[in-house]
């Protein structure tokens, strides 16, 4: 007898690789959200890359006081201080992205495992979940993050706790209502009556479903955060002086507001395009995570 | 109806429990001795001891709960720290500030947000409906606080058309005109976010509505485009609109507190941002179960509107109408 290994299982690309691919290449055919994801990567890089590339010391008075764009050599001019609002702005762009991206993904991978969990065990879990996330409904948001932030005492910990907390109602709530719908859905019953062991639907049937719509609302979701991290930030909640995230910049322009109306603008501008750019991505994702979407 | 209603009031009374208990949760984080914020740095551990004793700071937290919440219940919020009077007396005027700011907004909001969005949806695909959709898409990335900023740059530092701060008293000041002028600049602000959201949810509604069957008949039949859009179309859109708009209601009073700030608006949330800066905790309690409770009762009122406005619901309540 000789082995033959192609007969009873041809050997192929694992399923899950190929769904990526085919996410991929229906992602990078959306134009608009492909251009946002490279704005984004660049925008990354020179945050991530910043003592490299900022041109002056962030915290160093480096020309006159409130310089207008163009001059003194500084591009996008000086702050009130005389520090070079380019360079802060690279600086930055560190703090809020990440006050945008690490509190929102914490949230997320927190609030699979309770929504998953409520769907999943049913009954009275599920009640208990339930009723403490409507709880948190009753605060808006942005009041709710404010007040988290306000009460701790102020840093960059404190906003992405502010950040955290106030996010996760709101995405437990679709991982739940995603859980229960795949849950009763004929393939996951069809494992079950193959044999599959509750663990093994979970992991392989369920969970992998559930993420493709919670990857898109969280994504449109760190644009949001980022705005909403900015704003803690001109509360002065967050990073304390010399640091400063966008918002907080934008905080530090408003004393000479009059004189030097660049000071405020750009990191604002800044703010915009970033969460802009995570919005034009979330669309992009949901096209290219929809089965249905796949093949136009 | 009238049973749904009821129902539903009687839903909000645990969510209610559960707000006093969040917010007496979340005063618990804050770092630091109570008594050394209250009596400084220098005094002695006997007269913290003291203190301690006479605020109830020695009991257990669900004693220390179970009275505050009595208290609260009669609509005692115990005494500020660093104004040394009643909470109450500080934030219940304000809260008129507050709802006139956050309803006006509300308003500029609806209004904006609903005309761009079915004049967009009516001329579907044309260049005007792309710049509309492009700018509300923009209007809403843009952070509150920041476009209050530029608002008071353009409107009140460049052109001097507006104040940008400067409003005290909304009852017995300068008169309904220095209200009003007050009030543009941090109204605008506040509505942008949310008229660009009402706008994208009016619009794809309505392309969606317009898509239907009985709009085509109802073209075929000859009925001229402007009656078929106000008669047909508008009525059938409606429900999700006005979910939408009830939540950025909700939405636009937690965003009130930036807006307050920005603008020196002398209402709740710039209360709240006083408070928290003070350290004035009873404050923050207070005038956060407010904000919470106004939340609380406009999702309420939507709920109930959405309900009179969904057919299938009256129909089910056994309602009748036409």
């Amino acid at each position: 007898m000789t082995d033959m290994p192609h007969l009873g299982r041809p050997r192929r690309v694992p399923a899950f690789l190929e769904t990526i691919w085919t996410s991929i290449i229906v992602f990078s055919r959306h134009k608009v959200s492909f251009a946002a994801l490279i704005f984004l990567i660049v925008v990354a890089l020179v945050s991530i890359l910043a003592p490299a590339i900022a041109p002056h010391d962030p915290y160093v008075d480096v020309g006159w006081r409130n310089s207008p764009p163009g001059e003194d050599g500084l591009i996008l001019g000086a702050d009130g201080d005389g520090r070079d609002v380019l360079s802060r702005l690279i600086w930055g762009g560190r703090i809020s992205l990440l006050m945008g991206v690490v509190p929102t993904l914490a949230a997320m991978l927190a609030s699979l495992l309770i929504g998953v969990v409520a769907a999943y065990s049913g009954r009275w879990a599920d009640q208990v979940i339930m009723r403490v996330l409507d709880m948190f409904f009753a605060f808006p948001i942005v009041l709710m993050a404010t007040v988290v932030a306000g009460i701790l005492k102020p840093g960059l910990a404190t906003v992405c706790i502010a950040i955290f907390i106030a996010l996760i109602p709101y995405i437990s709530r679709l991982v739940r209502t995603t859980t229960l719908t795949i849950k009763n859905e004929p393939y996951v019953e069809a494992a079950r009556a193959a044999g599959a062991r509750g663990w093994e639907i979970l992991s392989r049937y369920i969970v992998p479903n559930v993420i493709a719509p919670v990857l898109v609302y969280t994504t449109t979701l760190m644009g949001f955060m980022i705005v909403l991290g900015s704003a803690l930030g001109f509360l002065g909640f967050g990073v304390q002086p010399p640091a400063a995230d966008w918002g907080t910049m934008v905080e530090e322009g408003r004393v000479v507001l009059r004189k030097a109306p660049h000071v405020s603008i750009f990191p604002g501008l800044a703010i915009v395009s970033v969460a802009l750019a995570f919005g034009f991505i979330g669309d992009g994702l949901r096209d290219a995570l929809d089965p249905r979407m796949r093949g136009r | 109806m009238l049973r749904f209603i009821v129902g539903r009031i009687f839903l909000i009374v645990p969510v209610l429990f559960g707000v006093s208990v969040i917010i007496f949760m979340l005063v618990q984080l804050a770092p630091g001795d109570v008594t050394s914020t209250l009596l400084g740095p220098m005094a002695s551990e006997n007269a913290k001891e003291v203190l301690r004793e006479q605020m109830g700071l020695d009991r257990s937290l669900p004693v220390q709960y179970a009275k505050w919440l009595a208290a609260v219940v009669q609509g005692d919020f115990g005494t500020s720290w660093v104004h040394k009077r009643p909470v109450s007396d500080i934030i219940f005027p304000k809260f008129v500030n507050t709802a006139l700011l956050s309803g006006s907004a509300a308003l500029l909001a609806y209004v904006l947000g609903f005309a761009s969005g079915v004049f967009a949806a009516a001329k579907a695909g044309t260049l005007f409906d792309r710049s509309v959709t492009a700018l509300m898409l923009i209007l809403g990335s843009i952070p509150l606080y920041w476009g209050g900023l530029v608002l008071v740059f353009l409107f009140a530092l460049t052109w001097r058309w507006l104040p940008a701060t400067g409003m005290t008293k909304i009852v017995g000041g300068g008169g309904v005109l220095d209200v009003v002028t007050h009030l543009v600049l941090p109204a605008v602000a506040a509505s942008l976010p949310s008229a660009a959201l009402i706008s994208r949810i009016t619009r794809a509604t309505m392309i969606e509505t317009l898509s239907q069957n009985y709009i085509r008949v109802a073209r075929a039949k000859g009925i001229r485009r402007a009656i078929i859009l106000r008669r047909h179309a508008l009525r059938n859109a409606l429900p999700p609109i006005v979910t939408v708009g009830g939540m950025e209601l909700g939405y636009l009073l937690g965003g009130i507190v930036l807006i307050e700030v920005v603008f020196a608006w002398p209402g709740l949330g710039f209360v709240v941002y006083n408070a928290i800066i003070g350290r004035d905790l009873p404050t923050v309690q207070g005038a956060v179960l407010i904000l919470a409770l106004a939340f609380v009762l406009i999702n309420l009122t939507v709920d109930v509107v959405n309900a009179y406005l969904d057919p299938a619901t009256r129909a089910a309540e056994g309602g009748v109408d036409r």
